[in-house]
């Protein structure tokens, strides 16, 4: 082995960790006790690797995240009495799926229920999308929806709090599980954090699309990530508002 | 069997290097959360299919990735890589010249790295997993991810060598 080749794989090993007990850099590792040249390259090597390890290792953990995602798991979690019913029916389901459809049978289907739908739109709301209309105009908003050539859903209300208290910035429409969804995106006047839109969304979507959704006119508010929201039945439509901030700050705009 | 496995120990066991493996990644406090949370969910509601606990670690990691790699594909087209045009060689990089950067310098630095060695590559400096676990992540061969942290490396040393906040080091 040269010294070039000896670099090569030493490139890899990171100093203070179980590398050290890898067979595959023991020759190498041993030919930097014959070749000081080596020994100087892979001593830098380490002292390199040592500082930009601690660079990455510095990302602190948001103090509430584990919380968070254990708040998160509870709302999906049911009562055992719903569990056993839930499994009793499906055990059914699959024997009757499984006769029918036993050469190929189908896949699991994906989480169909509210709490997934709000995750979603949560996600979606702070991840990177491309407005179908931008626009400060509401009325334009609505006659994308009405036109029935772009998707979503039409006649909704948009709450008088968003009226009074924030600017329209666009709109998207787009589907969850097969239903369609519309996606209102609104400036609440506050500084954007960077490559972000907008920082309120007002989603709606048929109620019979999610029958577990929150029924009644009265809003129910709740953390969904960084986001809060509030969760609204309407004339047949479900309304979702996340914005980024806290309850005090959604209340606004409802 | 991994459905056995309390949630909870589970989150407080591999939340923090899943986040820093998020965090790596989208270099957003925001999106790193997300990531995680996403993560944990698709734990929540999949988890049980894993037959042996001891993949729960590599699981979880696998599923952040694609999360991630998900959420990009909806962003952007993978580019074309032209894998022998990347040199091997490490550049110039002295200890006291990395102790200048911060963290965001070397977190925006991977992100000017190919997309698909950024995962490798932050992999290899959180230094959680082994090169089999990382393998196992990726899903490809040992000699694959081993080949694709060379190139990794030196593209990731290389901008930061011309890093031009830095003050010496070459």
């Amino acid at each position: 082995m040269n010294s070039r080749e000896a670099k090569e794989i030493l490139m890899l090993y990171r100093p203070g960790t179980a590398d050290a007990e890898d067979s595959s850099f023991a020759e190498a590792l041993q030919e930097c006790g014959r070749d000081p040249e080596l020994k100087r390259w892979f001593d830098e090597h380490c002292a390199v690797y040592t500082a930009l390890r601690t660079r990455f290792k510095e990302a602190g953990v948001p103090e509430a995240l584990k919380e968070q995602i254990i708040a998160e798991r509870r709302v999906h979690t049911q009562p055992l009495w719903r569990k056993a019913a839930v499994l009793a029916v499906g055990a059914i389901a699959v024997i009757v799926l499984a006769i029918q459809f036993w050469p190929n049978p189908a896949p699991p289907p994906e989480p169909h229920d509210f709490a997934a739908y709000r995750t979603e739109l949560g996600s979606m709301a702070l991840r990177a999308y491309g407005m179908q209309l931008a626009t400060n105009d509401l009325d334009r908003i609505r006659e994308f929806f009405q036109s029935g050539d772009n998707g979503g859903v039409p006649n909704y209300t948009v709450p008088e709090g968003l009226r009074q208290n924030a600017a329209a910035a666009g709109c998207v429409a787009f589907t969850w599980q097969g239903k369609p969804v519309s996606m209102i995106c609104f400036l609440s006047g506050k500084p954007l954090p960077q490559g972000q839109l907008s920082d309120l969304w007002l989603f709606v979507t048929d109620h019979a699309s999610i029958p577990d959704a929150p029924g009644t006119a009265q809003p129910e508010i709740a953390k969904v990530n960084r986001l809060t929201t509030a969760t609204w039945t309407a004339n047949g439509k479900t309304y979702v508002l996340a914005v980024d901030g806290d309850e005090e700050f959604l209340r606004k705009f409802l | 069997m991994a459905s056995s496995l309390d949630f909870e120990s589970v989150v407080a066991r591999y939340y923090e290097p899943l986040y820093q493996f998020a965090f790596s990644l989208t270099r957003t406090e925001a999106d790193a959360s997300d990531l995680t949370q996403q993560t944990f969910y698709v734990w929540a509601t999949k988890g049980h299919q894993l037959r042996d606990a001891s993949k729960v670690k590599t699981w979880l990691f696998t599923t952040l990735h694609r999360v991630f790699l998900e959420s990009r594909r909806r962003e952007t087209r993978f580019p074309h890589f032209k894998l022998d045009d990347v040199p091997l060689e490490l550049p110039a990089l002295s200890p006291a010249a990395v102790s200048q950067l911060d963290t965001a310098q070397v977190l925006q630095a991977l992100a000017r790295v190919d997309i698909i060695y950024q995962a490798p590559v932050a992999l290899f400096y959180l230094e959680d997993c082994s090169y089999k676990e990382i393998a196992e992540i990726l899903d490809v061969p040992m000699g694959t991810v081993k080949s694709r942290l060379a190139r990794g490396l030196a593209q990731l040393q290389n901008i930061l060598a011309n890093e031009p906040t830095r003050k010496g080091g070459q």
